[in-house]
């Protein structure tokens, strides 16, 4: 049992899988200090990447295995079941044929499903990095201009990503208790202010002398100053019945006058609701929101305020947002430069581009967005900018509002043409928002996308102005793999045993010291036969299509799988 | 005998094969990539282009031929000094009488149209930095034209330009976009047809095939400066790799053997451009010899092959590879 040739090809695979991660693992930690990755994603880059080049590397690391365990690893005696009768070569390989089906599925398995969520991790976290060096360099500007404020703010967001930080950390303890002590100082200030005033009022060192200005006061009709002077006097001698008695009188007075100031303002407040209301009604949103919002400041409890405030934000979500939603997504990872052709009727063509698309729980936002829409032989219909952008039911809203304050708004400005007003701050997506982030430019995207994913996406993909065969052509490869896996696994039985060292008990040392050196050229003549089938099955995608490339692939692949079967079968024990 | 003798027939018939199957690939990669729909590629152009194109796969097919053939000396063992000139003569024959007739078919060809690169139409063409859209492409002139700028330097300007007409320009080293008033907005080094990216090489494919393109490039100089040097240096490099096959009888396991060789073959390609790169570049200002720059690697080459070949004779035996602890 310990002699089966699939216990020696399995042995081997498992010591060849994990020496293979361990060096992988080693070159991780040497590409770490390349990548400028903050400390807290260390060890979950290392192992992410060196997974990531496990899978990228297991095709030549299991030809290699395979090789080296018929080549390697049989004895003479191997080969006969009894002295001078050969067992048949069959046996040797029948076990060893179903493991490599069985890792051939395994192999589908992490390229399809494990790959495409490994390179999104190693993705997020090379852009959260980038994210916290722009922090640093933001908190460390804010500090040099003392804005403490700004800086904190700052070394908040990079704590977020960034958690573990503790020089940091160290570092915004302190920045608190700086903008504390320009807080106490400012506080201090106040207060030498006030008791100034309290000094004044010492001064005035006879109480006759308050009295006799607080009834003055009091019959000019100056009754906060009567009552001021009337209450310095009754606070310095609280026997003095006349002190008390100006002091009432006057805040009788004072309270009769503030009842008709807030009348006054009932009604002001009355027809500034009576205004967000028609705001409301006419749909004028966002000015409705900023009505009910400074009439929540002075009656937080007002029924109709709070009622028609909720009504405002609800209409106001499905045009606009606030800034400090879109500030604050920013620290999430997300897609770059995207850019496709949005709409194509009627002889007009528009193009979208988008710098950043980020996911959030609270929605998808957009930073950096550009779009021009043309009409053939008659120039630009508009070409806008604008910094961002919030994803509502198939549209990009670009009016993002400040929460408190109306002067701040950042929307679309228009370089060239123009829209209608109702218009301009919004604008209709074709793809769907998980289409959107496959829209990158380079291709590159591509790369990482499951056979799945890359088949339904396919048609769409040509009517948003990519050219069609970089979709096809990725198809055409990944379906190779699993085939090009099989196909070399068996061919490196077939080389394997050709060229088997001839030993009776244990094979050179010299033998094991040049193994290491197998996945390297085994790893080159496998990148030159992916080559060649690459440059076959781009050849016939570019001049017979997709359909016939394809057929092409299953046909090759086959005969190819056929003749390495014929191989296999024609080889001997003796 | 017999067996030394079948080597010759054998070995054209590999080298047949090899060829063919190269040559194929080699054409296919040049047909697929400069496809008509992208470049102004016809038929025409691609069959003047097959002799060069065949040249271009004739020193590999060779080579891996005499590294092919060692199997069969491996199983069926010819006698030592017959087999040995055998296959240096047909390799060396076969070798001489392919660029030759390569190389003067591809001249009698006459003026071959190069292939000229356009952008596709009404589909986003990326580069490096820019992607371009134009809606309309005659010939060079572009009519109603989007590009997508992402340079650095662009980071706070408008992305998107539009150009109601332009002309394009490629070249050997820039693509380039200039507009109506002959302003260059778009300058992207090294660019190529979009559909580059469906013929990508791999980092280590690519480095071995410039490293053949080169050794290939000084072929055809050598071929057409100097029949003589063409002649030497062309049995140089056949004798290197008929010597070479000292590495399939090595040590007493074949398969490592077999990778050496191949590894060999690979290495040779990247050793003849360091030479040419490194020493002849220094010699030609030393020494005062005509073709210095062509005799040069002939005689390194040359004199390698020739240690290879004595340390063979006379410190590895022909059958060693056989040799059975069993036994």
């Amino acid at each position: 049992m310990n002699n089966t040739p699939l216990r020696k090809v399995i042995k081997l695979l498992v010591i060849f899988y994990l020496l293979s991660f361990f060096f992988l693992f080693l070159f991780s930690i040497y590409t770490y200090t390349a990548t400028k990755l903050i400390g807290d994603f260390m060890w979950p880059y290392i192992w992410y990447h060196s997974l990531k080049l496990f899978i990228r590397y297991l095709l030549p690391v299991t030809v290699s295995s395979v090789l080296i365990t018929y080549s390697l690893l049989f004895k003479i005696g191997d080969a006969y079941t009894k002295p001078g009768i050969a067992r048949p070569f069959n046996q040797m390989i029948a076990a060893p044929l179903v493991l490599f089906v069985i890792l051939t599925t395994l192999y589908m398995v992490l390229l399809e499903g494990v790959q495409p969520k490994i390179v999104n991790k190693l993705e997020s976290e090379k852009y959260l990095s980038s994210l916290v060096r722009e922090y640093g360099r933001r908190w460390e500007d804010a500090l040099k201009d003392k804005n403490y404020e700004k800086a904190i703010k700052y070394l908040d967001l990079y704590l977020a990503i960034d958690k573990s930080n503790k020089k940091v950390m160290d570092k915004l303890s302190d920045i608190k208790l700086h903008a504390l002590g320009q807080g106490k100082e400012e506080t201090k200030i106040v207060k030498k202010a006030e008791s100034g005033k309290v000094s004044e009022a010492d001064s005035m060192t006879k109480v006759d002398e308050y009295i006799k200005k607080a009834e003055e006061y009091f019959k000019n009709e100056d009754y906060y100053s009567a009552n001021y002077y009337a209450t310095l006097a009754y606070r310095i001698d609280p026997e003095r019945r006349d002190a008390r008695r100006i002091a009432g009188q006057s805040w009788e007075k004072i309270a009769s006058f503030t009842v008709s100031e807030k009348e006054k303002e009932k009604s002001s407040f009355f027809k500034m609701k009576k205004e967000g209301y028609s705001s409301l009604m006419g749909k004028e949103y966002i000015k409705a929101y900023y009505i009910f919002k400074s009439l929540q400041k002075e009656k937080p409890d007002d029924p109709d305020v709070v009622f028609y405030l909720k009504k405002a934000q609800e209409k106001i979500s499905k045009i606009s947002f606030f800034i400090d939603e879109a500030e604050k997504v920013l620290t999430l990872p997300g897609q770059h430069n995207l850019f496709f052709v949005n709409s194509r009727k009627n002889g007009e063509e528009e193009f979208i581009f988008i710098g950043s698309m980020i996911r959030a729980e609270n929605g998808i936002y957009f930073t950096d967005i550009e779009s021009i829409k043309l009409k053939k032989n008659n120039g630009v219909i508009y070409h806008f900018k604008a910094p961002y952008g919030k994803y509502v039911t198939g549209t990009i809203v670009m009016n993002c509002i400040d929460r408190e304050n109306p002067g701040i708004r950042k929307e679309a400005v228009y370089i060239s043409g123009s829209r209608a007003r109702g218009e301009k701050n919004i604008i209709r997506l074709n793809p769907l928002p998980e289409e959107l982030s496959k829209l990158r430019i380079g291709y590159g995207v591509l790369r990482d996308m499951s056979i799945a994913e890359l088949w339904t996406f396919r048609k769409d993909f040509t009517a948003y102005g990519f050219v069609p065969q970089y979709i096809e052509i990725n198809i055409l490869l990944k379906l190779l793999r699993p085939f090009s896996f099989l196909i070399l696994s068996l061919f490196a039985i077939v080389i394997g045993w050709i060229f088997r060292i001839r030993y009776a008990d244990h094979p050179s040392v010299f033998s094991f010291i040049v193994i290491p050196l197998f996945p390297a050229v085994v790893f080159f003549f496998i990148e030159l036969y992916q080559f060649a089938n690459r440059i076959i099955l781009g050849y016939t995608l570019m001049v017979f299509g997709f359909t016939i490339a394809l057929i092409f692939l299953l046909v090759l692949e086959t005969f190819l799988l056929i003749l390495t079967m014929v191989f296999l079968s024609g080889q001997i024990t003796e | 005998m017999k067996n030394s003798l079948i080597l010759f027939p054998l070995f054209l018939f590999i080298f047949i094969i090899t060829a063919v199957i190269l040559a194929t690939l080699n054409i296919f990669f040049f047909w697929g990539l400069n496809y008509s729909s992208v470049t102004g590629i016809t038929k025409a152009i691609v069959l003047k282009s097959v002799p060069y194109k065949v040249f271009q796969i004739l020193t590999a097919s060779v080579l891996n031929t005499i590294v092919l053939i060692s199997f069969r000396i491996l199983k069926k063992t010819p006698a030592r000094f017959t087999s040995f000139m055998i296959i240096l003569a047909t390799a060396y024959l076969i070798f001489i009488f392919a660029v030759m007739g390569t190389l003067e078919i591809d001249k009698n060809m006459g003026e071959k149209p190069q292939p000229v690169f356009s952008l596709i139409p009404d589909k986003l063409n990326s580069f490096k930095n820019y992607t371009v859209y134009p809606i309309n492409v005659d010939g060079e002139k572009l009519r109603n034209v989007v590009i997508l700028d992402l340079r650095d330097e662009n980071k706070k300007k408008n992305k998107i330009i539009y150009l109601a007409g332009a002309t394009e320009k490629w070249n050997r080293e820039y693509f380039m976009i200039k507009d109506e008033k002959n302003i260059t907005r778009v300058k992207e080094k090294n660019a190529y047809p979009v559909v580059e990216e469906i013929f990508k090489k791999n980092r280590f494919v690519s480095l071995f095939l410039d490293d053949i393109s080169f050794f290939n490039t000084n072929l055809a100089n050598m071929y057409n400066l100097s029949k003589k040097m063409f002649l030497i240096f062309a049995f140089a490099v056949v004798f290197f790799f008929s010597a070479c096959g000292v590495f399939m009888r090595i040590t007493r396991w074949p398969l490592f053997n077999i990778f050496l060789s191949f590894a060999i073959v690979r290495g040779f390609f990247t050793f003849y451009r360091w030479i040419q790169l490194n020493v002849v570049r220094e010699a030609v200002l030393f020494f005062n010899i005509s073709h210095i720059n062509f005799l040069l690697p002939s005689l390194i080459i040359g004199g390698i092959a020739l240690l290879l070949f004595l340390l063979d004779i006379l410190f590895v035996p022909y059958n060693y590879w056989e040799i059975e602890v069993a036994e």
